[in-house]
């Protein structure tokens, strides 16, 4: 992963969120990390399972996350974050 | 955490109300003073400590007022100055005109310090009052304060600092006479919700201030920020609040609330309110140290 280097990695937290069973899409604005939950994704209501993708954003070189508040839980069609 | 309400503040210790005295003393030692007051926790106490020791007459409140004060707050201090009896003046100052402070620079606050400052100092003077404060407390002088060095240079003095006191302290002080401030969150000025390097626009803290006038009205209390990241808003919530609201079935009154304020995306941090949050984001103190 590129926070090796201190620089925030979206497309590595993505994967290691799915892989800890967050489907999701993850965009990034500088060092915060806003994620765009898939269909169904209200994974992170869950205590357990948001400490672990809060570690899991520090190990990707972010110091924010944040939950994308959707209309229908889907990863389509957003705007882009100036900066992303 | 030195910002956060408590939920019920405990009674003063021997050693809050023995620093009370001495702050009385230190008021009085200067015989009038002109506050710089927001009617927040802090400035709240001390005005109403000052006219308690001073007597009106010899005391003057100053809010100064600009886009980047909420207008809540603005209500909540001429509600404790008048069941105070603390004279008040309102100016107007222009710290947005000024283009060192728009940029949003991560010293933002000392163009707004100065800028506020160099029109009280005359004031007082003008006034013939010996002597110019603020609320700065103990704990604030952790952490990262550009507009701290303002005051400095003006002569401002900020006694509550100097004598020691906490936040805690000043919110026990404060519920002992009664003063409504004592429970209310810390509440920075709308520029604080504005990452450094994004400008500082009229535009921008009319969509912050309305987006947490809505989420008030949804009935969330305690410490509550929205954070401007131009077209999305990122909420922070404390603890309780934000467990609540995590609640998939609540979370589309959060969007609409928030999103009525211009914002097209709408986030919920998830660990939740940290005061200093965009310190954190912008890199100028660590991860972690606005975690208090």
């Amino acid at each position: 992963m590129s926070a090796e280097s201190g620089a925030p990695d979206a497309a590595g937290l993505e994967r290691a969120l799915r892989a800890a069973g967050v489907p999701c899409v993850v965009d990034a604005f500088d060092r915060l990390a806003v994620v765009v939950p898939g269909p169904g994704g209200t994974a992170l209501a869950d205590a357990e399972l948001r400490r672990r993708a809060l570690a899991l954003v520090a190990a990707h070189g972010f110091t924010h996350l944040a939950l994308e508040l959707t209309e229908d839980s889907t990863a389509t069609a957003r705007a882009p974050l100036p900066g992303a | 955490m030195t910002g956060s309400a408590p939920a019920a503040a405990a009674r003063p210790s021997d050693a809050a109300l023995a620093r009370e005295a001495r702050l009385v003393a230190w008021l009085a030692d200067r015989g009038s003073v002109l506050v710089g007051f927001s009617g927040g926790v802090d400035s709240a106490y001390l005005a109403c400590v000052a006219v308690e020791a001073l007597g009106a007459s010899r005391v003057l409140a100053v809010i100064g007022r600009s886009a980047s004060y909420p207008a809540e707050q603005w209500t909540r201090a001429r509600e404790v100055a008048e069941r105070f009896a603390v004279p008040v003046l309102e100016v107007d100052t222009d710290e947005l005109h000024d283009p060192r402070y728009a940029a949003n620079p991560s010293n933002r606050c000392y163009f707004c310090k100065s800028e506020l400052w160099s029109l009280l100092v005359p004031l007082a003077r003008d006034r013939g009052l010996a002597c110019v404060v603020d609320g700065t407390n103990a704990d604030d002088l952790g952490d990262w304060r550009p507009g701290a060095a303002a005051a400095g240079e003006r002569g401002v003095r900020s006694p509550l600092a100097e004598l020691g006191f906490s936040k805690h302290e000043i919110r026990a002080l404060s519920r002992a006479r009664g003063i409504p401030t004592w429970s209310q969150p810390s509440s920075p000025c709308l520029s604080s919700r504005i990452p450094y390097g994004t400008a500082v626009t009229v535009d921008r803290l009319r969509e912050v201030e309305v987006a947490e006038r809505a989420l008030r009205a949804l009935g969330i209390e305690g410490d509550l920020r929205v954070r401007h990241h131009g077209l999305l808003a990122r909420i922070e919530l404390a603890g309780a609040e934000l467990e609540r609201w995590l609640d998939p079935e609540r979370q589309r009154a959060l969007r609409d609330a928030v999103s009525g304020a211009g914002f097209s995306r709408v986030a919920l941090d998830l660990r939740g309110f940290r005061s200093g949050s965009l310190n954190v984001l912008g890199g100028v103190v660590a991860a972690g140290a606005a975690e208090s």
